[in-house]
C-alpha cells in the first residue's frame, strides 16, 4: 500500500504538481496517462525523492514521512522501498546484467554475495535474460536493458515499482517483450505505478487508470469505465484523440 | 668508432650504476607523490563537482595557485621558506619536501582531469544509484568513479609522467635522484654530453614502460564499454 497526500511540486515559480492525492492498495496496478508535460514523470520522481516535493506526505504500510521535513534516513528508506524503472533503463554501465541486480542488494540491503546472486539469477530467468547474465549493458539491446532494469527493481522487493515510460525510448519492435514482462508482474499482483503512452497496454494491465493534466488528477477509474464512460469532458477529448 | 669504445662505453659503465642508484630514488619519490596526488586530486574533484559549500571556493584558489606558479618556486618556498616562519618544519627531510610539493602541484592538475571525467558520466547513473537507496559514498565509489576512470586514465598517465620528469627538480635541494647523480658526475668528470644523454635515456625508458602500463590498464577497465 502506498498513500500520497497533498503532494505539491514547483519548478521555480511554476507548480507542476498541485495537491496530488493518490492511494494505491497492495497488489494493484495504477497506470498514469495524459498529455506530455503534465507532471506524470515528476510525480514518480517525487515518490522516490529524485525530485524533492515542496509539500505533502507519503505513507507505505508502517513507514510515514512528511516531504517538508523528511530526514536523510527516511529518504533512504523510502528509496529502498520504492524501485524505479527508468525510461532509458539507466543500468549501471560498469556492471554486468547480474551485477546490476546484485549491487543494490549487497550495498543497500546488506545481503551477502551468494544470496544476492541466487536472487539475481532467479529474476534474470523470470525476465528471460539468464543467458546474458555476464553481458554488460553496452552489448544489450534496448529491450534487454529494460528487462534487466525491471529485474533490478524487482530484486529490492519494494512496496511499489515505479515505471517511468518504460517503452518510450525503445524501437517499436522491442516494445512487446518489455510489456510482456510487465504484464507477467501484474498477473502476480505486484504493486505498480506506471506512466505510459501505450493505451492498449494500459487498458490491459491496469486496475485503475489515472488521467493527469496540468499537474492535476483529472479522472481516475477502472479501465473499462474510464475508456467507455469517461465522466470528464477533458478525458473524453483525450481518449478520442488517442483512438484516432 | 674509437670514441664509442674508448670514451663513451667505459664512462657509461662507470656512470650507469650511479644512475641506477638515483633511479630508485626517482621511482620512490615519484610513486609516493603520485599516490598522494591521486587521493588528493580525487577529493578536490569531488568537492568541486558537488560544489560543497565553503570548501568549493577554497579548492578553486588551490588549483589556481598550484597551476599558476612554477613548481621550483613552490619547492623553494616549502623547503627553504616555510621553516623560517614555522619552527616545526625545520627538520623536514628533503625527500618529504619534494614528495609533498610534487603531490600538491600534481593534485591540482589531476583534480581537473578527474572532474572532467566525472562530469562525463551520464546523469542517469547518479539517479539510478540514488533511486535504489545507495549513499553518496557508495554511489561515487561503486558506480560513478569506476566509470569516470576510463576517461581519466590518459590525462592521469600524463600527470604521472610529468611527476617523474618534474622530480628532477629535486636536484636543486640536493636530492640524489637520476638528475642529481647525473649533475654531480657530469661536474666531476666534465662529461656533460655523455652524462645527460644517458640520464635522458633513463627517464625515457621509464616513460615508455609507463605508456605500456597505461595501455594494459585501459584495456582492462574498458571491457565493460565495448560493444
Amino acid at each position: 500500500m502506498i498513500e500520497i497526500k497533498n503532494l505539491t511540486k514547483k519548478f521555480d515559480q511554476q507548480e507542476v504538481l498541485k495537491d496530488i492525492d493518490l492511494k494505491i492498495e497492495k497488489g494493484k496496478v495504477f497506470v498514469i496517462i495524459g498529455p506530455s508535460g503534465t507532471g506524470k514523470s515528476t510525480l514518480l520522481r517525487c515518490i522516490n525523492m529524485l525530485e524533492k516535493p515542496d509539500k505533502g506526505s507519503i505513507r507505505l504500510e508502517d513507514f510515514e514521512a512528511d516531504f517538508t521535513n523528511i530526514t536523510k534516513k527516511q529518504i533512504q528508506t523510502l528509496r529502498s522501498r520504492t524501485s524505479m524503472v527508468f525510461q532509458n533503463s539507466n543500468l549501471y554501465r560498469n556492471k554486468t546484467a547480474l551485477e546490476n541486480i546484485t549491487t543494490p542488494l549487497i550495498l543497500v540491503k546488506k545481503m551477502n554475495r551468494t544470496e544476492a546472486e541466487k536472487i539475481g539469477m532467479e529474476l534474470l530467468n523470470r525476465v528471460g535474460m539468464l543467458e546474458k547474465k555476464d553481458s554488460y549493458p553496452e552489448t544489450l539491446s534496448g529491450g534487454e536493458r529494460q528487462r534487466v532494469g525491471i529485474a533490478r527493481a524487482m530484486g529490492m522487493e519494494p512496496d511499489i515499482i515505479l515505471f517511468d515510460e518504460p517503452t518510450s525510448a525503445l524501437d517499436p519492435e522491442l516494445v512487446g517483450e518489455v510489456l510482456e514482462v510487465i504484464k507477467n508482474l501484474a498477473a502476480q499482483h505486484t504493486t505498480m505505478l506506471i506512466v505510459t503512452h501505450e493505451m492498449k497496454f494500459a487498458r490491459n494491465v491496469a486496475d485503475q487508470i489515472v488521467f493527469m493534466e496540468k499537474g492535476h488528477i483529472v479522472e481516475m477509474a477502472p479501465p473499462e469505465e474510464f475508456f467507455e464512460h469517461p465522466k470528464q469532458e477533458r478525458t473524453r477529448q483525450f481518449i478520442n484523440r488517442q483512438v484516432q | 668508432m674509437a670514441y664509442l669504445t674508448e670514451t663513451f662505453l667505459p664512462y657509461a659503465k662507470m656512470l650507469i650504476p650511479l644512475l641506477l642508484e638515483g633511479l630508485w630514488i626517482t621511482i620512490y619519490v615519484s610513486a609516493a607523490a603520485f599516490v598522494l596526488s591521486i587521493v588528493l586530486g580525487a577529493v578536490l574533484a569531488i568537492i568541486q563537482h558537488f560544489k560543497i559549500r565553503g570548501l568549493h571556493q577554497l579548492t578553486k584558489v588551490y588549483v589556481s595557485y598550484f597551476r599558476g606558479t612554477p613548481l621550483l618556486i613552490q619547492l623553494f618556498l616549502f623547503y627553504y621558506g616555510l621553516p623560517i616562519i614555522f619552527e616545526a618544519m625545520k627538520g623536514c627531510p628533503k625527500h618529504v619536501a619534494l614528495i609533498v610539493c610534487l603531490a600538491l602541484n600534481s593534485a591540482a592538475y589531476i583534480s581537473e582531469s578527474i572532474r572532467g571525467a566525472i562530469d562525463s558520466v551520464d546523469q542517469g547513473q547518479y539517479e539510478a544509484s540514488l533511486a535504489f537507496g545507495m549513499t553518496h559514498f557508495q554511489m561515487m565509489t561503486r558506480i560513478i568513479l569506476p566509470q569516470a576512470a576510463v576517461a581519466a586514465i590518459p590525462p592521469i598517465t600524463n600527470s604521472c609522467m610529468d611527476i617523474i620528469k618534474m622530480s628532477s627538480l629535486g636536484m636543486t635541494i640536493g636530492i640524489q635522484d637520476i638528475m642529481g647523480e647525473a649533475q654531480l658526475t657530469a661536474a666531476t668528470y666534465y662529461k656533460t654530453f655523455e652524462t645527460y644523454i644517458l640520464a635522458a635515456a633513463f627517464y625515457w625508458i621509464l616513460a615508455v614502460i609507463l605508456g605500456r602500463v597505461q595501455k594494459k590498464i585501459e584495456k582492462r577497465i574498458s571491457t565493460a564499454y565495448q560493444k
